[in-house]
């Protein structure tokens, strides 16, 4: 079960089972033309905060904002009318709370908020010892229920509809399953204690994705990939029938929730919409540690969320750029001699020399990298002349303000694309006065994605509307 | 199945040795050490459905790929005869049971549908069915008439062949004993009681039961325990690994040839250098008690004693009074703001409610305290406590573990407490409110002479082994 090229596990999708290539050119079917352009969420993590002095904008208003440093890639990359820029936004969680503040930040921004019931707020995975639920820094915790990106998955069909139901990428091999505790590497999750665990090797991610698209493979070849894996899903529903008709009731409970997962399943084999896509030329990174291969692993992992995404083979992706204790150190990036051994997580906590410098060096990376994703999403064009970007909700997140503090305080975040959901682009909304968390931004978007829901997590952390986010 | 038994089954039936993170079949799981496999406590949603799929996908092209070794009928290429053969011949040893008619032509038209791609993927798509159905994943106990079924249940040969399989061997049945369920032999107490001494002489068996005792005994926790280095520096990872192949050294040996009060009796342990090095070459007094792995594995703090976990260690584990309660949502906030030796306070818990529960083992805990967090000796602390309230066998003062290991010797307590954690772990599933009495049986016997063997053996020829009630969960 591992590949031979670079003995990786190879977490193929089924559906797209039995065929990897190596050319080119997808070609997506054509029975669709009438097909209404898809709305998609794109969920972007970055770790270990901010250099918080460089991130909100110096001067200007809701619509003259002036690019603080860190915002300026953005800017150039021709955003700054697709994007929202928010201050006053707050990490739904207190400080105080046992448990690492990285994972907290995470688990505070993509998955309903718990109450404030104390120190031990967090809901505990069991089988963690007591000293490490009561360590400030234990690892003990978990989503209390599905993510911000698999609710909505969940909820809303037009989000689903894809081959794949929901993708998690990262870029980093210090994100991969098999690595640590969950809490400050998943940015996905299908329930309490169940992480998505981000695929963050881009050879095997292509294979996940792309695996069905050989060169020359036509939309016949594609439908009956999915048929031999519906034929398999519809084997395996009828094996389950067969076996509950012969076992006693005090089995049903166990048999009907396996039958409704394989159901779950099935949905998703769904279709490919009419786009001729291209697949990203992407390869197994050189390099043997995670720093020598995490550039070219990073950029070729956001060009499979671009393709993936226009292609849609997804509608619901979350990718995270690195995990909550960073320890990549950034050799091809940060000026000389700012390079410190702890890697950027030391860095955050004011490791090594001239921090602050290195923090925003860093910071800014993570600007580019994005800021250029999203002008290639912005460069495709879809079926009614909008753009990939225009039909994309993506949040840019990092799980706290100030690293070395852990700040839950103006979490560095921001909102893009939207368009058809109506997203003031453009916007810097500043809520210094009148504080909101980020549950309130996803309420607000609750209301554009027709989700019928006012409240996200637990009702003290949702402090009201966010005038002008989107449009009236 | 467990991760363990699929990988296994994978093996035994197909031919494919899987390793490292490829045998993480479902995923999410916390490790903890603790067995987790029970029935009632195992679901399948929609992340294991994902799981069990993708280890479908990625399996099949594998098994494909034995084809030719696995049937003769699979020459140099995959043709429908083949695969009429797999279905025939292979699949019913992956499902533990004979196939229906609709079941093998349901697969085969899998096969015959996909042909038209081509034979290899064909055969991968139809491998897929049969690795992510019930039939193969799920070890069903419902004997011939369960739809209806209020109470007893009998497990048809195949489940009886099935049950004795994956308690001795974790993986599916062998040859032999297939052979026993297909001509129903196996109903037969001495065919049974034959196929049950066969097994047990298998190394794998040996194996298997080993692993038992070592969940009973807590041994499984021993790979994941983790000390404060800054206070521990010798507690590295190449001495943990020494200690837990040590005390499995121990477990095997008196699995095999001794008695369970061997493991809680005086028995050398250094004999790896990297242990020697740190502990001496010293005997432990009281055996498993006072192995430094265990000691290490029962104290849950990394870098203080903890006597109140190691004290529930011995009173869960060997002494099997009633049932403590969860600790109150408040008790960690209690304790940091005791103050003290583990001692003092323990005399403090045991003059306020939490005494309630904690004056059962608390005793038991400090009579640990002669060793320190990863298990060496601490010649100048109080290990002395005197037992109450948990008979008169065990009542009474003691100084150290020796003295409690002593009384854990005398009568049946201990093998009573471990037999019922080892017949979870056998049947998988939890039998004591239904069979307490027909396993009573088993317990006698066990306590009688204190074989493992004789455990093992009592239990799978138990009329309990092979009957279920329907009502369990």
């Amino acid at each position: 079960m591992t590949t031979s090229k670079h003995d990786q596990r190879l977490s193929r999708r089924t559906f797209l089972g039995g065929l990897t290539a190596s050319a080119a050119l997808l070609r997506a079917p054509h029975a669709r033309a009438e097909a209404k352009v898809p709305q998609r969420l794109l969920i972007l993590h970055r770790p270990c905060g901010t250099a918080d002095t460089k991130w909100f904008p110096p001067t200007g208003g809701a619509t003259d904002w002036t690019p603080s440093s860190l915002l300026q890639p953005f800017v150039d990359a021709n955003l700054r009318s697709k994007m929202v820029v928010i201050k006053g936004v707050d990490s739904p969680r207190v400080q105080d709370w046992l448990g690492d503040k990285h994972g907290a930040g995470m688990l505070a921004v993509i998955a309903p908020p718990v109450p404030d019931q104390g120190l031990r707020s967090w809901p505990i995975i069991p089988g963690y010892d007591v000293q490490t639920i009561n360590d400030s820094n234990g690892k003990f915790f978990s989503a209390p229920a599905p993510s911000i990106d698999q609710e909505l998955l969940l909820n809303l069909p037009s989000l689903r509809g894809a081959v794949i139901p929901s993708l998690q990428l990262g870029s980093s091999l210090q994100s991969m399953r098999g690595t640590g505790d969950h809490c400050l590497r998943v940015i996905s999750y299908a329930g309490f204690n169940q992480p998505l665990w981000p695929e963050c090797r881009p050879d095997v991610a292509f294979a996940n994705v792309f695996g069905v698209a050989a060169t020359g493979q036509d939309s016949a070849s594609v439908s009956r990939a999915r048929a031999r894996r519906k034929s398999v899903l519809d084997f395996v529903a009828a094996d389950l029938s067969g076996l509950r008709a012969r076992v006693p009731s005090s089995q049903y409970q166990k048999l009907d929730s396996h039958l409704t997962a394989v159901r779950a399943l099935e949905r998703g084999i769904g279709e490919v919409v009419d786009s001729a896509c291209v697949r990203p030329a992407v390869s197994a990174p050189a390099g043997a540690t995670d720093d020598q291969r995490y550039l070219q692993a990073t950029r070729d992992q956001l060009k499979i969320v671009k393709t993936t995404l226009q292609c849609d083979l997804t509608r619901v992706l979350s990718f995270t750029f690195g995990f909550g204790n960073s320890a990549l150190h950034f050799r091809d990036i940060l000026p000389g001699g700012l390079v410190n051994s702890g890697g950027h997580h030391d860095i955050s906590h004011n490791g090594g020399t001239d921090y602050l410098t290195a923090q925003e060096a860093i910071d800014r990376f993570y600007s580019q990298e994005t800021a250029s994703l999203l002008q290639d999403m912005d460069s495709v064009i879809e079926s009614d002349g909008s753009t990939l970007l225009d039909n994309t909700l993506v949040v840019y997140f990092n799980e706290v303000s100030n690293g070395c503090a852990h700040d839950v305080r103006d979490l560095p975040i921001l909102l893009f694309g939207g368009k058809t959901l109506g997203l003031a682009g453009g916007s810097y909304l500043s809520m210094a006065n009148d504080r909101r968390t980020t549950a309130d931004v996803w309420v607000e978007t609750f209301k554009r994605l027709g989700y019928a829901k006012s409240q996200y997590g637990d009702a003290a952390w949702n402090r009201g509307p966010i005038p002008g986010l989107y449009a009236t | 199945l467990s991760d363990e038994q699929y990988v296994n089954v994978v093996r035994d039936v197909f031919g494919v040795t899987l390793a490292g993170a490829d045998t993480e079949i479902t995923t999410g799981k916390s490790v903890t050490g603790e067995y987790s496999n029970m029935s009632e406590q195992v679901g399948v949603g929609t992340p294991e459905a994902e799981s069990y799929e993708r280890a479908a996908a990625e399996l099949a092209p594998l098994i494909v790929a034995k084809l030719p070794s696995l049937v003769p009928a699979c020459g140099e290429a995959i043709d429908a005869a083949c695969i009429e053969s797999f279905v025939r011949d292979v699949v019913p040893r992956a499902w533990r049971r004979p196939l229906t008619d609709g079941e093998r032509s349901g697969l085969v038209q899998i096969y015959t549908d996909a042909a038209q791609d081509d034979a290899s993927t064909a055969a991968a798509t139809m491998i897929e069915a049969t690795l992510e159905s019930a039939s193969f994943l799920y070890r069903t106990e419902v004997g011939m008439e369960a739809a209806n079924a209020q109470g007893a249940i009998t497990l048809s040969t195949h489940e009886t062949a099935s049950a004795l399989s994956f308690m001795f061997l974790e993986s599916s049945p062998d040859a032999e004993l297939r052979a026993k369920a297909d001509d129903g032999s196996l109903a037969s107490p001495d065919v049974l009681a034959a196929q049950v001494d066969r097994l047990m002489a298998l190394p794998e068996s040996r194996a298997a039961m080993t692993k038992k005792v070592s969940y009973w005994a807590d041994a499984e926790r021993i790979p994941l325990v983790q000390k404060d280095t800054g206070l521990f520096p010798a507690w590295t990872p190449e001495l943990r690994d020494a200690l837990y192949g040590d005390v499995q050294a121990q477990l095997a040996r008196v699995v095999a040839t001794g008695a369970i009060t061997d493991l809680i009796s005086p028995f050398p342990i250094e004999t790896d250098p990297s242990i020697v090095a740190v502990y001496g070459g010293t005997s432990r007094p009281a055996g498993l008690l006072t192995h430094p792995g265990i000691l290490a594995a029962t104290d849950h703090r990394q870098g203080l004693s903890d006597p109140v976990h190691r004290g529930l260690y011995i009173y869960e584990r060997y002494v099997c009074g009633s049932a403590v309660a969860s600790p109150p949502a408040n008790a960690t906030s209690i304790a940091a703001g005791m103050q003290g030796t583990e001692r003092e306070r323990a005399a403090q818990r045991a003059k306020m409610s939490c005494g309630v529960c904690h004056a059962r083992f608390d005793p038991l805990g400090l009579s640990t305290e002669g060793y320190d967090p990863i298990g060496l000796d601490a010649p100048n602390v109080d290990s002395s406590a005197i037992i109450s309230g948990l008979g008169p066998d065990l009542d009474g003062a003691v100084s150290g573990l020796g003295d409690v290991a002593v009384k854990l010797r005398t009568g049946r307590r201990v093998a009573d407490c471990a037999a019922g954690a080892l017949e979870k772990y056998a049947l998988g599933y939890s039998p004591e409110a239904e069979q307490s009495c027909a396993l009573r049986d088993v317990k006698n016997a066990f306590a009688k002479s204190g074989s493992f063997l004789d455990f093992f053996r009592a239990l799978a020829l138990s009329p309990a082994f092979r009957s279920r009630d329907a009502r369990n969960p």
